[in-house]
């Protein structure tokens, strides 16, 4: 190396100080993208070694443990093999030609060594491959104080524990396989965030909203032990409802797109639009116009309404090159000019206008039924005899979806009802009406008849008389 | 030659009740449509329509065309049972409620043509439908629209400019935009200029949604379009319609095969055609067909008809519809 070491007079010295490239690096990361990225490397390895995507047996673990400063993600996601990280893993930045994982998240090449950088100052990652092992430690305050001002391309560098294994004949187990980060003497800020246990909560809720597709297909990731589920991730699952769904594989970015409904809690809020990209949650639940919501062309659609918070939608965009699918650099929203995105969207437009119109039947069906101007609510009473059930397992089966609209039973006609009613209203005494309300229920047989509106000894009352008197 | 008698006779203008021109425009479609048999044969072909109470386009295309799979839209639903009475055939399908909501809900996996012929002007809710069927529409399918195309008035005491403002201001609330295309000013919205205004309203809708939906697409499988036909008509008020044919990139060559400038009413888009069947007696009519389709007809100005109206009748005579009184009890 020393022959780099020339005393050529033309050379002007453009290297960074590690210093000012780590504070620029990690500048705008939060402490839940730092852990994020760590996550998605895991994810990432999933994927790798399971391209069918079914993570069945798979986990990633991440332990906070504020007490004894100690941040640790340890998976069996398959491991980095070493080559990898020699070349291109602790690189920052990617090389021209560098081929990533198919489908994976990774654009830029540098989210694990911001997140390692931007948690603590000491990190350790230990990974065992099919016929590969390592282990590395990395005291940041004193790489950053070995700068080389002659030679820079020596200190920019890491090393291996001593022990390292590599092509080893017999192949390590698919146990044995798998990735550990343990990063200690954590910053201060980042130990203030771990001590609060509602930022925890915070971050495996953010976690858990990111990897929802991953968690459904069976990766289980646990937070200090807890294990994080997928229940956002459901749709109604009943022969009466056929979810709306679209795809287009052929091209470089395959796409899915779900819509249908869910929820049966009233007003929750988890109502809108969920679009993943390489099975990441890039945006979710989400109301704007970014997924069409109140958007005048190509057709109209309602803003989001509290009445709409049975809607889901999903999609899903998988790309074997991640710079092919339309999100941002940040990969924390999407590219809504992107042509990909365009078309998706279009078609989250026409399929969203035929859950929305149900959902507005609905509406008006409850509003007529409370004014009595329909003796029965069809559509509620399809949502509230079905079941809900996991995203996965309602679309495997062709049978409750169809191409582009969402099918829902027909909505009593409301405005024409048949037969016409009339509507009586009359006032009594109220002495004389408790009377007849005491009579009526006494009277009553059915153990499930103990108290009687108004309305209803009303309606006793005149069909008691039309009984006796008229039939 | 006779000299152009003033003013014109009331037995040349138009007879409001039976709507000559929309007749033959009904028959011209019979001609395009049998050409997209190259497509699908042409009796495999779903038809969707507003039928009203008349549904003649309904009896003509399936009596014609045999086409058997029939859907009409009804907004109307008071009178549903003398809608249902009405049903030329079994085969047509009745569907109450607003074409906005219904044409979404409709499967789109057949070969369809559809014929929105709304009786008012163009507004957001008939853009939301041609972008609907455009976002729907495979290689083969047809769309067309009729609007009323009538232009605005102008008020010759009013400013030019704040005519168009008002104007402007006016037909963006008609069709529901925040902002109109630049290119149309005032001056597009009113007299004949409407229609031309609608038409590219109506081409920019498809041309929109198709971009935006070959965004994911090979170059083959993206869906182009091609508007045959440009009409305006006026049977009373001033009509458009409007006429687009989607195909697949890679089905570029059918569309060649179906020879549609063959048909002299498929002209480009820049220039509306006009379908205007002059009104002629009986023995004009067997006079002037003696002498089609060859170029004799001109010996018909000696008989008194005027170049136009001898035009006109050349050009649409095999579509023009023949009224007789007839009394039914």
């Amino acid at each position: 190396m020393s022959k780099k070491k020339t005393n050529d007079q033309s050379i002007i010295k453009a290297y960074p100080s590690k210093d000012l490239f780590i504070s620029i690096l990690t500048r705008d990361v939060t402490i839940r993208d730092a852990i994020g990225d760590l996550l998605d490397n895991s994810v990432d390895g999933a994927l790798r070694l399971r391209p069918d995507r079914n993570y069945e047996g798979l986990f990633v673990h991440i332990e906070i443990d504020a007490e004894n400063e100690i941040f640790k993600i340890e998976d069996n996601c398959g491991g980095l093999p070493i080559d990898e990280a020699r070349e291109n893993a602790f690189r920052f930045g990617r090389l021209a030609g560098f081929e990533g994982t198919e489908g994976s998240v990774g654009v830029f090449g540098i989210g694990m060594k911001r997140a390692l950088f931007r948690l603590g100052n000491n990190f350790i990652v230990k990974s065992t491959a099919v016929n590969s092992s390592f282990s590395m430690q990395v005291d940041v305050e004193n790489w950053k104080n070995d700068e080389n001002d002659d030679d820079a391309s020596s200190s920019w560098q890491f090393n291996f524990d001593e022990g390292y294994i590599e092509n080893r004949k017999e192949e390590f187990s698919l146990e044995e396989r798998g990735t550990t980060i343990v990063v200690s003497e954590l910053h201060t800020g980042v130990l203030e965030t771990f001590r609060m246990k509602s930022e925890i909560s915070k971050l495996r809720f953010e976690l858990k909203r990111e990897h929802l597709n991953s968690i459904d297909k069976g990766l289980e990731i646990k937070v200090n032990g807890v294990t994080l589920d997928s229940t956002e991730l459901e749709l109604i699952f009943s022969k009466d409802f056929k979810t709306a769904y679209w795809e287009e594989l052929d091209g470089k970015v395959k796409a899915k797109i779900y819509a249908g409904i869910s929820e049966k809690e009233e007003h929750g809020d988890n109502g809108g639009w969920y679009v993943f990209c390489n099975d990441r949650l890039v945006i979710g639940p989400d109301q704007t116009q970014a997924t069409g919501w109140g958007v005048k062309t190509p057709i109209r659609i309602p803003h989001y309404h509290p009445q709409y918070y049975r809607f889901r939608g999903y999609v899903f965009l998988e790309a074997q090159d991640p710079t092919d699918l339309p999100w941002n650099t940040a990969k924390t929203g999407l590219d809504k000019d992107h042509p990909v995105y365009r078309t998706v969207l279009l078609k989250m437009i026409q399929m969203m206008r035929t859950v929305i119109n149900f959902l507005n039947q609905v509406h008006r069906e409850q509003r007529a039924y409370r004014g009595d101007k329909i003796l029965n609510t069809p559509s509620q009473d399809a949502i509230d005899s079905a079941k809900i059930a996991r995203l996965s397992k309602v679309v495997k089966d062709p049978d409750n979806i169809t191409l582009d609209r969402f099918i829902a039973p027909e909505p009593a006609k409301v405005g024409k009802p048949s037969p016409t009613i009339v509507v009586i209203k009359y006032s009594v005494l109220e002495s004389r009406f408790l009377l007849v309300k005491d009579y009526w229920e006494q009277s009553e047989t059915e153990t499930d008849m103990k108290t009687l509106k108004p309305k209803e000894i009303g309606e006793m009352v005149f069909n008691y008389f039309y009984e006796r008197e008229i039939e | 030659m006779a000299k152009p008698p003033k003013p014109i006779p009331s037995f040349q203008q138009f007879d409001y009740r039976i709507r000559t021109n929309k007749s033959a425009e009904r028959r011209i479609f019979v001609e395009v449509f049998r050409r997209l048999s190259f497509f699908e044969p042409i009796e495999n072909y779903r038809y969707i329509g507003f039928g009203s109470t008349t549904f003649i386009d309904f009896i003509q295309f399936h009596k014609t065309l045999n086409i058997r799979d029939m859907i009409s839209i009804e907004k109307n639903s008071d009178y549903q049972p003398r809608f249902e009475f009405n049903k030329p055939f079994d085969c047509v399908e009745l569907i109450f409620g607003e074409s906005n909501e219904e044409l979404p809900k409709l499967a789109w996996d057949k070969h369809t043509v559809a014929w929105l012929d709304y009786d008012g002007v163009l507004t957001g809710k008939v853009l939301e439908d041609i972008t609907t069927v455009s976002m729907n529409a495979n290689s083969g399918y047809m769309l067309i629209v009729t609007v009323n195309a009538k232009g605005y008035k102008s008020n010759p005491d009013e400013a030019y400019t704040e005519v168009e403002v008002r104007q402007k201001k006016q037909f963006k609330k008609q069709i529901d935009v925040e902002e109109l295309p630049e290119n149309i000013r005032g001056t597009n919205l009113v007299g004949d200029q409407m229609a031309f205004t609608c038409q590219q309203l109506i081409l920019d809708c498809v041309e929109d949604t198709l971009r935006n939906r070959n965004g994911m697409k090979s170059t083959q499988n993206k869906i182009r379009f091609k508007a045959l036909l440009n009409f305006i008509y006026k049977d009373g008020a001033r009509m458009l319609t409007v006429g687009v044919l989607f195909y697949r990139e890679g089905d570029k060559n059918v569309v060649n095969e179906c020879k549609f400038e063959n048909l002299d009413y498929v002209k480009e888009p820049e220039e509306l055609v006009e379908i205007k069947v002059p009104v002629v007696t009986p023995k004009e009519r067997q006079f002037l067909n003696e002498r089609l389709p060859t170029g004799k007809s001109n010996e018909a100005l000696e008989i008194g008809l005027l170049p136009e109206e001898i035009n006109s009748y050349s050009r649409f005579y095999r579509y023009s519809p023949y009224f007789a009184e007839i009394e039914l009890s």
